[in-house]
């Protein structure tokens, strides 16, 4: 039972990755390129990495116990699980710089206003080191107490935006072969479901909340397709103009500024998601540096630290670099971390089961 | 023959005594008989030692022995045989040794008296309706309290002496079939392990107990009052007395605990949820108003509706501090009043309070040196504060980290540091409690009694939290 | 002391904050607040002359305890562009322009020759003008328009952004914002509708006054009266110093108006202030050319691809807003046609239900609405007797009726007639056609050679249904 989460906190957790990199940029970004039929391009997306929900849990019933690590070893030597491990190194610490970018240029248009590199970097890194040291279970009881402002947060930046004119988007002005071509262009956006299968033996298993599980994960699905939705019937042809989603649908409805800075709400939310996603991000990095080097996770974080600073560096004022190498190379990290990595797992899970069926024969 | 040279032996425990001034005897002889009793007159009840000892002895027809003086002539319910080595700790415990030149027993009776006062109400949780008794400082008292509250067979009561000098005794009371004997035995075990020279309160053991000895944040729960003690040790807990100290420490704690009060429970429940909301809005605004404020002002103008704005512009216009200086000014201005208004005698406080509050706040705005949302942003925290009074020292603390970071980092800065806390504190686990419990990690069954709070019917069950034995109150 | 290192060094968390106390503490010890740092302009105006921008900020400059209008000054600088302008605008400031605050943005007609998203999409982009402001035109300078806001406000209470708040509710029926103006300015046929206040002189006398304009501190200016020199120690007095100040500093293109020295309004009464004149025009010796006074006739702009194309009348508004279901309250006046004592009779739209069809027939597109409106008669003009309760004219006559039937069509008509001459779909017609019938509507297009000239292809069949309410 020590350090093991509960599934509710595990579902808190999946839900969390749902909106990591979805709710400020993406919709802006998708609507430039296939208008309002980003949603169905996002639904399908999620289709697709919702599937990886019942992989995850087939692959925890079918080896109890059992880290992610010695499975791999198994089916695809240790070779393959190292190097696996060492994609998810890159996969883990790219998303966190995608949202960390995203949520640094967010902040400083709207309330910093001016660079704050410094003080970003001073809050953020920390917090996610203390994370990764503290261990996940302090961590996923953290997200669950912030869980319900969160929620709440991001669903009065939804429910609020009904106080001004929408009217629905016009869908289907798109070919199918643009909306099947941003699928594969925003897929790093996507194939957060890995983290899951990298704590797969932290999760305190109990088949009946399995429910519960899926309740999180279908939630955060529904609440970033509401977003997209409603944003959608927000701003229909200026969408592309906002590039901060969530916050932008607040903004509006607040006429000439009457009841004061409503977006305040957005801001909190924005902050106290994107930690939290940091932090996941740092310790999925850690947990896979400790797969790869049998090391102390103290040298993980260093690591980490390093390396991100680094590339911030590289990408420093060059948000179009970050936001460019997402939509070229990173893709094919998250279809294959993110797709390919979960059919993966599914097959080993059936191997799994032919090696028992032989055995009992 | 003679057993014991009364004379000698007196010599002796004086010696031992340090021949103090309170250090007393009396001979008593009766047919050859001779029977010597030793006490300290300070914290004996010598009236007592002469209607219920000295009297009867010498009203009894007969001769004396060890059996008679026990069974029939002290006049007294606590009489003990002891050994001899135990002579001096029993005479410093306020009981009379009787040492007798017929017989190599000895024996104590229990006189002990020393200035008590009455189970007044404590001034730190007053009750609209309610039970109004306190605990008071005599350990006896203390647990007559609690007994009377737990006319049960299941109450334990386990006595500990601790203090190599001070031989302070400690009352670890718990209900069977309740508290989880985890719990007790790491309690008695912790109790066991400390080596210490006095105990004067009942805070000196207090960090003893906590596994995060070093940790901002308390981990035990303190109670003043019979009634809280005893719902507490109802949902589990067990609570520890200590001899000379109103405040009885109760373990395992979770925070909410200091969001509850008892008067929560001797009013309507729908009333007292409104009450622990406002008591949580309470504690936020006081660790985090005064941060946020200076955030707003140093990094976020933008944030601020534009009439605010104005106001706030308008009145720092002339001030020749920046806002970090103003408000720490401020802060310092008022911790400091407070502590002399708690220092100082009633009368003097109120004078305090006048100077504080009219010359310090008003003047001080008049003279351009402070503004009056400084002023009230301080106050509003400041007074917030005691919303939740059992973590004001750490509020206290919280208040100025927050304004650091507030000031120095902005939002971020406070959301981060508010993330950080959450999870410090989530790692704070108090005898296997979850600090944050009910909410974090959820514990559906106890969140019946947490900031919203359900009728006293439907709070059937006892908290999981504190691992009871049972599920069920019953 | 060795332990408690020891333990601090432990705890790395204890050591981040001690690097935040060394690194960033000291830094806003010393910082005086943004308030004191950043202008916060509540409105800002883009004029053009020629080839040169001039930007004007409405900004607040905090003084304690003065009254609204010395809180608020007009602080203006020219340039080739608008940037150029601002950064002007910016070092006649002294400080750091904050637009977050800006509720208006106003721009003079001319520039609106060009494309306007061009000249602020600057301000939207880079110098985070919200989106949500409230985006309007007027007709000579968009400077003299923030001017006469300021007296607006001081005497009359009412800012600038309420009356177009009215405006934008009962009149245009839509947000005159810039995200409104994106919105048409994107949609089918490019075309957009904003707000359009016009600057009056009190008495018709207003010449090249814009800074003279600009001196109309008003006469509740007391204190500096007769001074001359800022010696006063009030805020005002210190603005004004400020900023001519840095006048000087910068380059010759800026001018800085405010300037609000106290030998301007030397003569001022003192008294007044009743009345929406303000009568700063009665400072002696300066060079006003006149009270400037702000004057609403309830207009808009009609613009297509950002550029300015005709100016609505109120009339013209209603006409197009006629297929709007939330424009209602127009009061629609008709005369008898008696000759003897002919009565005027004023109908208010008090309700309206539309409904609308949208075909396509022999290839042309048919635009059917049937519209039912609710009237209630608010007034009867002209001798008529026995008039003693309202209500029994209540029911319309049928020569009434067909006499609001046809004055409704004909503003109608009038109305799709301007939006037809000028390309410009601000109704949704083009949009209602690729809601409901998007492959012959694209059919359509290809065949016209784009959404242009869609409007003059509808055949707008509109019944009205008058119902006495």
């Amino acid at each position: 039972m020590k350090d093991k989460i509960s599934m509710r906190q595990a579902g808190i957790i999946a839900l969390l990755i749902i909106f990591s990199n979805k709710i400020l940029l993406l919709p802006a970004l998708m609507h430039e390129y296939i208008k309002a039929d980003a949603i169905f391009a996002i639904i399908m997306l999620f289709a697709i990495e919702f599937l990886a929900v019942p992989i995850f849990l087939k692959l925890r019933r079918t080896f109890p116990q059992e880290k992610l690590y010695d499975i791999l070893k198994r089916y695809i030597t240790v070779f393959g699980a190292k190097l696996l491990y060492l994609a998810s190194m890159v996969f883990m610490i790219f998303k966190a710089l995608l949202v960390f970018s995203i949520v640094y240029v967010y902040l400083k248009e709207q309330i910093y206003q001016n660079e704050f590199v410094w003080i970003a970097l001073i809050s953020f890194i920390p917090i996610m080191n203390h994370a990764v040291m503290s261990g996940l279970k302090p961590t996923a009881r953290t997200m669950e107490l912030f869980f319900g402002v969160l929620i709440a947060g991001f669903v009065f930046c939804l429910v609020i935006s009904f106080f001004t004119p929408i009217s629905t988007p016009y869908f289907f002005v798109s070919s199918a072969k643009d909306i099947f071509a941003s699928i594969y262009k925003y897929a790093f956006t996507f194939g957060d479901s890995l983290f899951l299968f990298l704590i797969i033996d932290k999760i305190d298993y109990k088949p009946k909340e399995e429910k519960k599980f899926y309740f999180y994960v279908f939630f955060g699905m529904i609440l970033v397709v509401a977003l997209f939705f409603l944003f959608y019937c927000k701003y229909q042809l200026t969408s592309f103009m906002h590039n901060n989603a969530l916050a932008d649908l607040l903004v509006f409805s607040v006429r000439f500024n009457a009841i004061g800075r409503l977006d305040i709400v957005a801001m909190l939310t924005i902050m106290l998601s994107s930690l939290f996603q940091m932090e996941i991000f740092c310790y999925g990095f850690c947990d896979s540096f400790i797969n790869v080097l049998p090391l102390d996770k103290k040298y993980a974080i260093v690591l980490f630290d390093i390396i991100f600073l680094i590339l911030y560096y590289i990408f420093i004022g060059k948000y179009e670099i970050m936001v460019k190498s997402t939509v070229t190379w990173l893709p094919v990290l998250g279809v294959i971390m993110g797709y390919v990595f979960p059919i993966a797992c599914f097959i080993f899970t059936f191997l799994k089961r032919r090696k028992k069926d032989e055995k009992s024969d | 023959m003679s057993y014991f040279n009364l004379q000698e032996k007196i010599e002796e425990f004086k010696m031992l005594l340090n021949d103090s001034i309170d250090f007393a005897h009396r001979y008593f002889e009766k047919e050859g008989q001779k029977v010597a009793m030793i006490f300290l007159k300070s914290i004996t009840d010598q009236e007592l030692l002469s209607d219920s000892i000295y009297m009867p002895m010498q009203m009894y027809q007969g001769s004396l022995s060890i059996e008679n003086l026990q069974n029939e002539i002290i006049k007294c319910s606590d009489i003990t045989e002891i050994e001899e080595e135990k002579i001096i700790n029993e005479i410093l415990g306020g009981k009379i040794i009787l040492l007798t030149d017929f017989s190599d027993k000895i024996i104590a009776v229990d006189l002990y008296k020393f200035p008590t006062r009455q189970p007044t109400e404590p001034p730190t949780s007053p009750v609209i309706q309610g039970p109004r008794e306190g605990f008071v400082e005599d350990l006896q008292t203390n647990i007559t309290l609690i007994r009377r509250r737990l006319k049960s067979k299941n109450l334990v009561i386990k006595s500990l002496q601790i203090g190599s000098q001070s031989q302070t005794k400690i009352a670890v009371t718990y209900l069977k079939d309740v508290a989880n004997d985890y719990i007790v035995n790491k309690v008695v075990k912790k109790l066991k392990k400390i080596k210490i020279d006095g105990i004067i309160d009942s805070y000196y053991i207090l960090s003893f107990l906590e596994e995060h000895p070093n940790s901002l944040f308390k981990q035990v729960g303190n109670a003043e009052k019979p009634d809280i003690v005893t719902a507490k040790m109802l949902e589990g807990k067990v609570a520890i007395i200590v001899d000379n100290s109103p405040i009885v420490l109760t373990v395992p704690f979770a925070i909410i605990e200091d969001l509850q009060n008892s008067n929560d429970y001797y009013t309507n429940h729908h009333y007292s949820s409104i009450i622990r909301v406002i008591r949580l809005l309470g504690l936020l605004i006081a660790i985090l108003a005064p941060g946020f404020y200076l955030s707003l002002q140093i990094f976020h103008y933008n944030i601020l509706p534009l009439n605010f704005l104005i106001t706030i512009a308008d009145t720092t216009l002339g001030l020749p501090f920046t806002p970090f200086i103003e408000i720490a000014f401020i802060f310092l201005l008022f911790q400091i009043l407070y502590e002399v208004s708690l220092r100082l005698p009633s009368y003097l406080g109120l004078a305090t309070s006048v100077v504080g509050a009219l010359i310090l706040g008003d003047t001080g705005v008049k003279a351009g040196l402070i503004s009056p949302p400084g002023v009230i942003i301080v106050a509003l925290a400041k007074i917030a504060l005691y919303t939740v009074p059992e973590q004001a020292s750490q509020i206290t603390v919280l208040q100025i980290v927050f304004l650091i970071l507030g000031g120095s980092l902005g939002i971020m800065g406070i959301m981060a540091g508010m993330v950080y806390v959450v999870n410090y504190l989530n790692k704070l686990d108090s005898f296997d409690t979850p600090y944050l419990a009910p909410y974090s990690p959820r514990i559906p069954r106890d969140l019946k009694d947490a900031i919203l709070t359900n009728s006293i019917i439907e709070m059937d069950e006892l908290p999981k939290s504190y691992s009871p034995k049972k599920e069920k109150r019953k | 002391m060795k332990n408690q290192i020891k333990r601090i060094f432990k705890n790395p968390m204890i050591l981040v904050f001690i690097a935040i106390l060394v690194f960033f503490t000291p830094q806003s010890l010393y910082s005086p607040g943004q308030n004191r740092e950043v202008g916060v302009v509540v409105g800002i105006g883009i004029d053009r002359q020629a080839d040169e921008f001039e930007v004007s900020l409405l900004t607040f400059i905090p003084t304690a305890q003065q009254s609204y209008e010395q809180m608020n000054s007009v602080i203006s600088g020219k340039g080739d562009t608008v940037a150029k302008a601002l950064y002007n605008a910016q070092i006649a400031m002294g400080r750091k322009v904050g637009l977050s605050h800006a509720k208006t943005t106003v721009v003079n007609q001319e520039l609106l020759q060009n494309d306007v998203a061009e000249y602020i999409d600057y301000l939207s982009r880079v110098a985070s003008l919200s989106e949500n402001t409230v985006f309007i035109c007027t007709d000579t300078s968009a400077k003299e328009l923030l001017q006469a806001s300021i007296s607006l406000e001081s005497t009359v209470g009412m800012q600038l952004e309420q009356i177009i708040g009215y405006n934008a509710k009962n009149l245009y029926v839509t947000d005159t914002s810039l995200e409104a103006f994106y919105k048409g300015y994107y949609s089918k046929a490019n075309s957009s509708l904003i707000g359009f206040i016009s600057v009056e002189c009190e008495d018709g006398a207003c010449e090249e006054g814009a800074s003279g304009a600009s001196q109309n501190i008003g006469p509740t200016q007391i204190n500096t009266a007769g001074t001359g020199a800022n010696d006063i120690s009030s805020g005002s007095s210190m603005t004004g110093s400020s900023r001519s100040g840095s006048n000087e500093g910068s380059s010759s293109t800026n001018s800085v108006s405010g300037g609000s020295g106290g030998g301007e309004n030397g003569g001022s009464s003192g008294g007044g202030g009743a009345g929406g004149s303000g009568g700063g025009s009665s400072s002696g010796g300066s060079s006003s050319g006149g009270e400037k006074k702000i004057l609403n006739e309830g207009k808009a702009v009609l613009l297509k691809n950002g550029k300015l194309m005709e100016t609505l009348s109120v009339d013209l508004l209603n006409g197009i807003n006629l297929l709007n279901i939330e424009s209602v309250n127009q009061i629609i006046t008709i005369k008898e046609d008696k000759e003897e004592k002919p009565l005027k009779y004023s109908y208010r739209i008090k309700n309206k239900r539309i409904s609308t069809v949208t075909n396509f027939e022999n290839g042309f597109p048919i635009y059917g609405a049937q519209l039912i409106l609710g009237l209630e008669l608010v007034e009867i003009d002209g001798n008529h007797e026995n008039l003693k309760v309202n209500t029994e004219f209540s029911d319309i006559k049928p020569q009434v009726q067909k006499k609001i039937d046809q004055n409704l069509k004909k503003q109608f008509t009038d109305a799709v007639e301007v939006l037809r001459k000028n390309k410009t779909d601000v109704i949704g017609i083009n949009e209602a056609f690729f809601k409901a019938h998007r492959k012959e509507y694209l059919h359509f297009l290809e065949e016209i050679g784009g959404a242009d000239n869609f409007l003059d292809y509808v055949n707008f069949k509109v019944n009205f249904v008058l119902e006495s309410d």
